[in-house]
């Protein structure tokens, strides 16, 4: 009897001893308050840089462009942008709605790191001053997404409209429940200004050609485009001639060859990085503008989904122009080529950096994004000028002649027109004309490369495509799942149908 | 030690009765089944303390009155009563204990139940209908035989587990899967899948709250409880089955057939025309077309391959060998068993190979002290075929795919005879043999185990521990071989992959039970336990390119990277605590009552417990008086029984919001991401059932068993959509409700038994309607399941409810595609269809089976059907094989030739300019009837084999699986369409390795 009173005593022993414990956090991660310490908060913050790297990289930089007049699409592109070149964008389109979630995935991480470097500083104080320099650094970048969302999906900024346009959400705290209104423009553009303002305030790191991280000179260009945007050209106007001593502008072929092949400039204020093995981050834009195969005669031979149009071509000078060869020119087009000749052009700037290649005959079609160059501080003040009746044609001239043109002495109309076209010609592929179009208050009139004819698709409807200026479409739509899911949201932009 | 005590107390209290008692002398011999004498029987005078022990020989001499009744009772054998009525000798059998499994039922912890006991509702499958049915895989074997368990092979693949469903689908999130345990132990299917189905005793399917809700957080979907086959005490010398099965296995053709080369050529040269804007009805065009089409591709018009056969392996061979040892001593009773499989699939590349061995051994130490082990392990190595599931993706070379695209004037063989290495006319390797040199196959080691104690200390009052493991380890490699053919040659540099997987879960169950009688005819038994599970699951893997040596394909050769290192650990843990009471008043009526607090580490710290009870009651009414002597009515019982249970299969961490370190460090430092929004109020998700049954036998020949439930879901966990401005997109948490309501019905009937002859039929039915009751927002009605899902959420109805834009025909007039307008009209451009709700689910709303027994002296015949009918899937086979997009350079199927061609025309397709679309046309009808099993088999008569000395049984037999299937159905395998549909994955049947039809003869001896 004693016995089995024992082994009942050790069983019941044993339940005390076996139960669980049943606080279980990830292992190999890191859950919840864990996060508020200098570790990871600095982790976080290289972590939104790379975000910012995708959300940046030239595959998403299409999407803006395929919308303008800049290329026609030809047989090659299995679809892909296909509504954006044909302007049938509606509020379900899957393109549209990755764009918006993932600026603003960028939002809500710079706003988790922020509440977690708050809490790290008051855990720990020494290290406050560390992690409020990092704060700083991602005022300015939530800033720069606000910006970059404003410009897509909301009106271009007219001072005495603004306080009744449609604005974009900007949350400001760490909150994945919130169902945030839109506002209006005037709400949004006062919220990147005060970003902006606590990123100057805190962020001392002196800038660097080929920066990677957010330097005063990096928060000066976001200050220059958003005055531009604000129509407060004299601001403009200052802030872009406070870049042009340190960022001298490239002046010959080779340094434009450089800044695309290479991802090294002096006139790159903010490039993100991109490393061999950090590639991934960024998507290709293989099919998009080349698609180019090595062939056994020793050149690459392309397929591309997208080719310049014709009035593109025309704008450069095949003799003078430092951009003609480098980022633009006449290729091997598959079924154009007719005995090795380079009748159609192409655009050639996002080929890939060299330097990042694993083979030297295949293209990797992966550029570092670069946020701020010197040359767009040069057109913002031109067109600053031009529209405070000031002197334009000095900065649009320094421009012309570092990329090997003559001057001009324009005025008027024709000189707006000049300016509009060196836009043009310094950013084709880099996805600003449409920001350009909506700001200049211009529609389109596409006009396709005679010599890719045959390769365009869809039809004169769409490579003769013409788009007037009032069309309410310029504003892209918002996701239809923002609004099904955010019953706070307010309407949907202009001419777009809900379901 | 009691024992002796007792008995010397009854010796000395039997001598006092001696002398009151008007008694006589009765004797008598007690024997175990087998005609063994029981030694140290407990022989005792009913109403006294009149009592006596069986000597050597399982004698016993005693004084009883002439109208009394004795007790014969000991342990490991049912007490027995006996009636004097006047005799003075009196030959006594008792019935063995622990071989009584056949009738008993375990519900949940604690000593089994006789059937007819039972309130929670139970059925129970036995292991002979388990043990000769020739598949790798138990659970196939149980398809139709239990009403509301549906059961789904949902692939051909040979080391894929079944689709298992109790009375439909309650969680969206939290799994469906019924919880599984293996003598009181949970395991996963893939466990239950590598046992070998010899080792089987019976399987008890738990449907009720009554029977499920004592497993409180993981029993929403019922319970499978599997026990192992175990030897018996007390027999003499050993038992020993040696059962040897050969089968093959063959393709069922499709119901779709493919275009020869005459009618795909023709086919390929009109769509060339109508791209062209020629006219595609005219005969000369078409044949100009044609003429060009050949020249420039180089086509051979005589070859004709049917690329479905040549894929599909012939007789597909399986081999399979088991043995077991059961027997016991006095005390000691013991199992071990071992197997071999070896099975080759229908698909090239499909293969698996399979060792089992297993050991049950319990002893009785002393009379209070019982402890046992048991201990299965099994290894198995598989080759998986490559499909869009195995590979990651839709692939023009997956076999399944290929077999409809693959040209038929795309020649299988060379010049030299030998199969082609890469096909021209296709554009991918040959997937016939593409297992040469792309394969990716793994093996598993698997144990479970458990160790147990129980003591008795008092009569009726059982204190038991048991300790269980489930682990396993699981290795898995996919290759590339450096000599993958290319258009040109070979590719010179391969690749591969190599993961690994250990995963464990260990249980530790502690319960006291308490049975007993008070005045004779209230029966009491009340059950306390307490309960720890933690499981932990660890991964890593790597992969290597750079390969060049075909012969050497190891980690070590490749000269490159692939894929970084990865590696996952993730752990969960539940404690719990549960009683139960049960009582019956004379067999006759029944209640009980159940409880259990379980906390699990899946849930925020504030809602990680939960309470779940049930309370069920029976009516015996055959007990009644006014029944007792009805002939017609044998037994008649009905029960109702209420009842909450839980779910709890989420993520492990899906509550915590965690950031993750990233694989890209930023301009050279570490970065670290947020990527969980986590939900620290995520809590169980909870159910509710209601069950009320009648169970009915007449004329002890017609047994009619029906029940009505009704199971509701609550807190449903799901993906709540997140306004995406909050950076989010969705969010697990308790928002949703589901309900299953619906009726069993299960009919046996023995048609016909004498001594020769027995005929039995069966049936059983079920019809389960589901429904979503509430989404996210209190007010809304219904939500996409997501971009190409295809299906919505709707309020109402089942969950995956095909919702979509929806196919009206071909205008017969101009041979444009229609559907249905955003107005309710017709409109001919896709983008302005509208999404509607066809009224049509991937669930099946009626399931059910039916079979026959037949015997007559040693021949048996049994058939065995399984059939669901009333629910749909999309055939995404149609899209590729029937659609102009895809003609220009692939095969397609027959069907595709009713295409428009001029006014008047009334046809499946549209006019040649117009490519198929994902809409309603996709949809089909995936009922199906299915000849699940049929088996012939022949006993020999036992005296034949007596002369041996050695054989006491010999029976062969040969069977079919899956010999028949009767559907509406256009794809390769209707029953895939019970495949999972999880989050917002749908029942799409895509490049899906199809069941297979399988012949088998096998032969098992006793000895």
């Amino acid at each position: 009897m004693k016995k089995i009173v024992y082994l009942i005593a050790a069983l019941g022993l044993g339940c005390g001893f076996v139960s669980c414990d049943l606080n279980l956090t990830p292992d190999t991660d890191v859950a919840g308050s864990d996060a508020a310490a200098l570790i990871y908060v600095e982790g976080l913050r290289n972590g939104i840089y790379n975000q910012l790297t995708t959300v940046s990289g030239y595959d998403y930089m299409r999407y803006p462009e395929y919308y303008t007049d800049l290329f026609n699409e030809t047989t090659n592109s299995g679809n892909r942008g296909g509504y954006f070149s044909r302007w049938l964008l509606n509020a379900t389109d899957q393109d549209v709605n990755e764009i918006w979630s993932n600026y603003y995935t960028v939002v809500a991480s710079i706003n988790y790191a922020i509440m977690r470097a708050g809490q790290a500083a008051a855990k720990d104080p020494d290290n406050a001053e560390e992690l409020t320099f990092y704060k700083g650094e991602l005022h300015l970048i939530r800033a720069y997404v606000f910006h970059q969302l404003a410009l897509r999906f909301c009106e271009d900024y007219e001072p005495d409209r603004a306080a009744v346009q449609l604005g974009i959400p900007t949350p400001t705290s760490y909150d994945p429940d919130a169902k945030h209104n839109r506002g209006t423009l005037e709400q949004t553009y006062r919220q990147i200004l005060d970003d902006i303002a606590v990123a100057e305030k805190i962020v001392d790191t002196p800038g660097a050609a080929d920066s990677p991280y957010v330097t005063v000179d990096a928060i000066t260009a976001l200050k220059a485009q958003v005055a531009l945007q604000m129509h407060r050209y004299d601001d403009a106007i200052g802030y872009a001639q406070s870049l042009y001593a340190a960022y001298p502008l490239i002046a010959d072929r080779s340094g434009m060859e450089k800044m695309w092949m290479q991802d090294t400039s002096t006139e790159t204020i903010f490039q993100l990085s991109l490393a061999s093995t950090t590639l991934p981050l960024v998507g290709n834009t293989t099919y998009d503008y080349t698609n180019g195969t090595w062939n056994t005669d020793g050149y690459f031979v392309y397929s591309p989904a997208y080719v310049p149009e014709q009035w593109v071509c025309d704008l450069f000078d095949t003799d003078n122009d430092y951009r003609y060869g480098p980022c633009i020119g006449a290729s091997h087009i598959k079924e154009i080529d007719n005995g090795g000749n380079t009748a159609g052009w192409l655009l050639l700037k996002l080929t890939g950096n060299r330097n990042l290649f694993t083979s030297a005959s295949v293209l990797t079609y992966k550029n570092m994004p670069k946020i701020f160059r010197v040359a767009e501080m040069y057109l913002i003040e031109a067109e600053a000028q031009y529209r405070n009746n000031g002197d334009a044609l000095t900065p649009l001239n320094a421009l012309r002649a570092a990329r090997g043109l003559d001057a001009v002495d324009s005025t008027g109309d024709a000189l707006f027109k000049d300016i509009q076209d060196e836009s043009a010609r310094e950013f084709i592929g880099e996805g600003r004309r449409l920001f350009d179009l909506k700001r200049w208050h211009r529609g389109i009139a596409r006009d396709g490369q005679t010599a890719c004819e045959k390769l365009l698709s869809g039809g004169t409807s769409v490579y003769e495509l013409t788009v007037d200026a009032s069309n309410s479409k310029w504003v892209w739509p918002i996701p239809q799942e923002e609004l099904h899911n955010n019953s706070n949201f307010g309407d949907q932009n202009n001419g777009y149908l809900n379901n | 030690m009691v024992r002796k005590l007792v008995l010397s107390l009854i010796a000395v209290l039997g001598v006092c009765a001696m002398a009151l008692a008007q008694s006589r002398q009765v004797s008598g011999t007690v024997t175990d089944p087998d005609g063994k004498p029981v030694v140290g029987a407990s022989v005792i005078v009913d109403g006294t303390s009149n009592g006596t022990t069986t000597s050597s020989g399982g004698k016993f001499v005693i004084a009883a009155p002439e109208d009394a009744t004795l007790t014969i009772s000991f342990i490991g054998y049912r007490p027995l009563q006996v009636a004097v009525a006047g005799k003075t000798v009196l030959n006594i059998t008792l019935a063995e204990d622990s071989q009584s499994i056949d009738d008993v039922v375990v519900v949940g912890y604690g000593s089994g139940r006789k059937v007819g006991t039972i309130i929670g509702s139970v059925d129970q499958v036995k292991g002979d209908k388990l043990e000769d049915r020739p598949s790798n895989n138990v659970m196939d074997a149980l398809q139709g035989q239990v009403p509301g368990l549906q059961i789904f092979s949902t692939s051909g693949e040979l080391t894929d587990a079944s689709t298992i469903r109790l009375h439909g689908m309650g969680s969206i999130s939290a799994g469906n899967e019924p919880l599984i345990l293996l003598d009181g132990a949970p395991i996963t299917t893939g466990t239950l899948l590598s046992m070998s189905q010899g080792d089987i005793a019976s399987i008890n399917i738990l449907k009720d709250a009554s029977a499920t809700s004592i497993y409180g957080s993981r029993a929403a979907n019922g319970v499978i409880y599997v026990t192992s086959k175990k030897g018996s005490r007390g027999q003499d010398g050993a038992t020993v089955t040696l059962r040897a099965q050969y089968s093959f296995s063959n393709a069922i053709k499709p119901r779709l057939k493919r275009m020869n080369t005459d009618q795909l050529l023709d086919y390929q040269a009109a769509i060339s025309a109508a791209n062209r804007g020629l006219d595609y009805t005219d005969p000369d065009v078409v044949s100009s077309r044609r003429s060009a089409l050949v020249n420039n591709f180089g086509i051979d018009e005589s070859v004709d391959v049917d690329w479905f056969d040549e894929i599909m392996q012939d007789n597909a061979p399986m081999y399979q060998i088991d043995f077991g040892v059961s027997g016991g001593s006095q005390r000691t009773s013991y199992y071990f068993s071992g197997s071999y499989l070896d099975q080759q699939g229908i698909l090239p590349g499909s293969a698996v190979n399979r060792y089992t061995f297993r050991t049950n051994i319990d002893t009785k130490a002393t009379d209070w002290l019982k402890a046992g082990m048991s201990l299965g392990v099994g290894y198995q190595k598989a080759d998986n075929a490559t499909t869009a599931a195995s590979a990651g993706g839709l692939y023009t070379s997956n076999p399944m795919l290929a077999s409809l695209m693959i040209p038929a004037y795309q020649p299988a063989v060379g010049e030299d005879g030998k199969p082609l290495r890469f096909l021209d006319q296709y554009g991918t390797d040959n997937p016939a043999i593409s297992d040469e040199w792309y394969y990716k196959n793994n093996n598993r080691l698997q144990l479970n185990g458990s160790a147990f104690i129980e003591l008795t200390p008092v009569e009726g009052l059982g204190i038991r521990s048991q300790l269980s493991a489930n682990a396993f380890d699981y290795r898995s490699k996919s290759v590339y071989s450096p000599d993958y053919p290319t258009a040109t040659g070979t590719a010179g540099s391969g690749s591969m992959a190599e993961g690994f997987q250990r995963s464990y879960v260990w249980t530790w169950t502690n319960t006291a039970e308490y049975r007993f009688e008070v005045a004779d005819r209230h029966h009491l038994s009340a059950l306390l336990g307490h309960e720890s599970i933690y499981g932990s699951g660890e991964s890593m893997s790597i992969g290597v390119k750079g390969l060049t040596n075909p012969n050497l394909i190891f980690l070590n050769k490749g000269t490159e990277v692939s894929a970084l290192p990865s590696y996952s650990l993730s752990q969960y843990a539940y404690n719990s605590v549960f009683g139960r009471v049960e009582y019956d008043f004379a067999e006759k009526y029944f209640v009980d009552g159940s409880v259990r607090y379980d906390a699990c580490s899946r849930f925020g710290a504030n809602n990680r417990g939960a309470t779940f009870w049930s309370v069920g009651g029976m009516w015996n009414l055959k007990k009644e008086t006014f029944l007792a002597d009805n002939d017609l009515v044998s037994d008649l019982s009905l029960k109702v029984s209420y009842g909450t249970q839980g779910n709890s299969g989420i993520g492990n961490y899906t509550q915590y919001e965690t950031i993750v370190s990233s694989r890209y460090p930023y301009n050279g430092s570490a970065s670290w991401v947020l990527s969980n929004a986590g939900n620290s109020s995520l809590a169980w998700e909870k159910q509710g059932t209601l069950t009320v049954g009648a169970h009915i036998e007449l004329w002890k020949k017609l047994r009619l068993n029906v029940e009505w439930y009704r199971r509701q879901t609550t807190d449903m966990l799901m993906n709540k959509p997140l306004a995406l401005s909050s950076g989010f997109s969705s969010q697990m948490s308790n928002i949703g409700g589901m309900r299953n309501s619906g009726v069993d019905i299960n009919l046996n009937y023995d048609i016909f038994a004498n001594k020769d002859w027995s005929v039995n039929f069966y049936a059983n039915f079920n019809y389960n309607k589901n429904k979503m009751t509430k989404l996210w927002e209190p007010d809304l009605k219904q939500a996409s399941m997501g971009d190409g899902s295809m299906m919505y959420y709707v309020v109402g109805k089942p969950f995956g409810e095909f919702y979509t834009q929806e196919w009206r025909g071909v205008n017969p007039e101009t041979g444009e595609p229609q559907w249905t307008a955003a107005d309710g009209g017709i409109t001919t451009d896709f983008d302005e269809a509208a999404e509607v709700d066809l009224n049509k689910s991937v669930q099946a709303p009626y399931s059910g089976g039916f079979g026959l027994n037949v015997s007559w002296k040693g021949i048996g015949l049994i058939a065995d059907f399984a059939w669901v009918a009333g629910n749909y899937m999309a055939n995404n086979n149609l899209y590729f094989a029937s659609n102009t997009y895809f003609a220009g350079t692939y095969g397609q199927v027959r069907e595709a030739l009713d295409y428009w061609k001029q006014p008047g025309d009334h046809t499946k397709y549209p006019a040649l300019y117009y490519e198929s679309q994902f809409d309603s046309r996709m949809i089909e009808d995936a009922s199906f009837l299915r000849l699940k099993n049929i088996q012939l088999s022949y006993t020999l008569p036992s005296q034949l084999l007596r002369k041996t000395r050695f054989i006491k049984g010999l029976k062969v037999y040969v069977g079919a699986r899956n010999l028949l299937t009767v559907t509406g159905y256009n794809g390769f395998d209707p029953e895939v369409a019970g495949g999972d549909l999880s989050g917002d994955i749908g029942a799409f049947d895509t490049d899906v390795y199809p069941n297979s039809r399988q012949w088998t003869f096998g032969c098992e001896f006793t000895f």
